[in-house]
Order: C-alpha cells, then structure tokens, then sequence
C-alpha cells in the first residue's frame, strides 16, 4: 500500500517539476491584470492613472 | 494402505520459496520503495541536469537608474522601459540593487504587452539595516532583492518601473536587471527531497528510530 501511494506521489513530483521546468513556471507573488481599454487609447499606458500607489514601508 | 500425509505450504507473495516467506513480505515494499526511489531520483536528476544545461539565461534589461530627489515622501518616480522582447516558456528574474544605507525603497514592476491588454505586476520592497545594540552589532535585511515571474506569452513587452524611498529628499541610485529562462536549482532540489521524503521516513523507521 506506502509502495503504491509513493509511487503515485514520486510520479506526480517529478511530472510536476517537469512542466515546471518546462514552462518557466514560478511560484511567486505576482499578478495578472488585463490593461482597461482606455489605457491603450491615445493617451497610452504612460500617462495611465492606474498604476500602483506607491508604498509607505521600512520600520 | 498407507495414506500419504499433505504438507501445506504457505507461500508468500513474491517469492517462490516456502519458509523464506515471512522475512521477504516484510522486506519487499522495503525494497520497492527504494528502487523506485533511485529510479525516480536518477531521472530527476537526469532532468535537472537537461533543464539546467539547456537554459538559455540571457539580460533582457540591465539599467542604473539615477533618481532625483522626490517633493515628498508620497511621491514616485517612474520609468518606462523601451519594448522588451520576451520568448514564452521562458521564466523572468527580476533584480534590484540600491545604494540604501539604514533605510528601504520600493519598487514596483509592471510587465505591460500593449498589444495583448496584458499586465503581469510585482512588487519588490528593499530593506537594509543595521546598527548596534547592547554591544553587539546587527543587521536586518540586504540592499538588494529579487523576484521570479512565471513565463509570460511571446510579445513585447514595456516595464513600467515606479520607486519610492524612504529618504526621499536625497537621490538614489538602483539598479534594475531583468533576465529571462533562468535556470532553478531550487526547484530540482526540491523535487529531489520531495521524492525523498518517504523513502527517508521508510529507512528511519527500519533502523528503528522511531522506538522509544
């Protein structure tokens, strides 16, 4: 039975590192967001107010 | 007539021989277990060794940024990148490097495709500091500070970069690089105990180390 559960569990360890390597995926913290369609209009994203707001951070 | 009296044998699975058979049913999910476990390790192993050699780690955008004092502590400075051409199955890194002494910055990341609407955002907080107390000197944190983004779809990309400082009425020098398909031997290595796990806890508790 811990023989099948492993094998099942080492398999499924070794499939995931694969496609992780093979995509380039990472486990981190970003975020995806579509850009709002007036951000493309003829302003563009450079004069777009929707960015971040800054951070107030340090000790 | 003399009747003919019939031994039962008991055999155990896996193994033809009679009286041989209680020791081997104990030993043999033993024994599975660490062949597939070497099997397993020698293919990750394997694989690693590939993804690693196979890499192709290249700088995508390397530029120190000098930045002007800010009005005030509210305030960001933000930058735009000429278009980036990014591949896709490709991880990113992302590195900042700041002159700060004894206090933090911020800098926040937009990957921007124009053409697709897509935005892939991620922040990277610098902290260092450092001083003494009691007699004993300490520090906390570097003045440095990396991220990895998942791979992004084939395009160009421009990266909106905003930073903010703690002594915002001096200026600070940053500098920001960004590579692309960077090899993880993180993630080998943690492949590689993960499927080592059971197989540990397996010999452990063979060798009896789990008895009081």
């Amino acid at each position: 039975m811990l023989y099948k559960i492993y094998l099942t569990l080492g398999f499924a360890i070794v499939l995931f590192y694969t496609l992780t390597a093979f995509f380039g995926y990472e486990y981190g913290s970003s975020q995806k967001r579509r850009l709002p369609d007036e951000a493309r209009s003829l302003s563009g994203i450079r004069s777009y107010s929707y960015w971040h707001d800054g951070y107030q951070g340090g000790k | 007539m003399k009747k003919r009296k019939s031994k039962k044998v008991t055999k155990s699975p896996g193994c033809g021989r009679p009286g041989f058979g209680f020791e081997m049913t104990q030993l043999l999910p033993y024994k599975l277990i660490y062949l597939a476990w070497g099997a397993m390790f020698a293919i990750t192993l394997c694989l690693g060794v590939y993804f690693q050699s196979s890499a192709e780690e290249r700088i995508v955008y390397s530029q120190t940024h000098k930045l002007e004092p800010l009005p005030k502590a509210e305030a960001t400075h933000v930058v735009f990148t000429d278009p980036i051409e990014l591949k896709s199955r490709q991880n990113l890194e992302v590195a900042v490097n700041a002159g700060i002494d004894n206090s933090w910055a911020w800098v926040g990341c937009d990957f921007i495709n124009e053409a697709s609407g897509l935005v892939e955002e991620f922040e990277l907080p610098v902290e260092y500091y450092y001083g003494t107390e009691g007699g004993e000197s300490w520090t906390e944190g570097r003045n440095s500070n990396e991220t990895y983004i998942t791979s992004l779809p084939a395009g160009r990309y421009t990266l909106r970069i905003e930073f903010q400082w703690e002594h915002f009425n001096f200026p600070l020098p940053i500098t920001v690089t960004v590579k692309q398909g960077v090899a993880r031997t993180l993630h080998l290595f943690l492949a590689l105990l993960g499927i080592s796990v059971i197989p540990a806890f397996v010999f452990m508790r063979q060798m009896g180390w789990f008895s009081a």
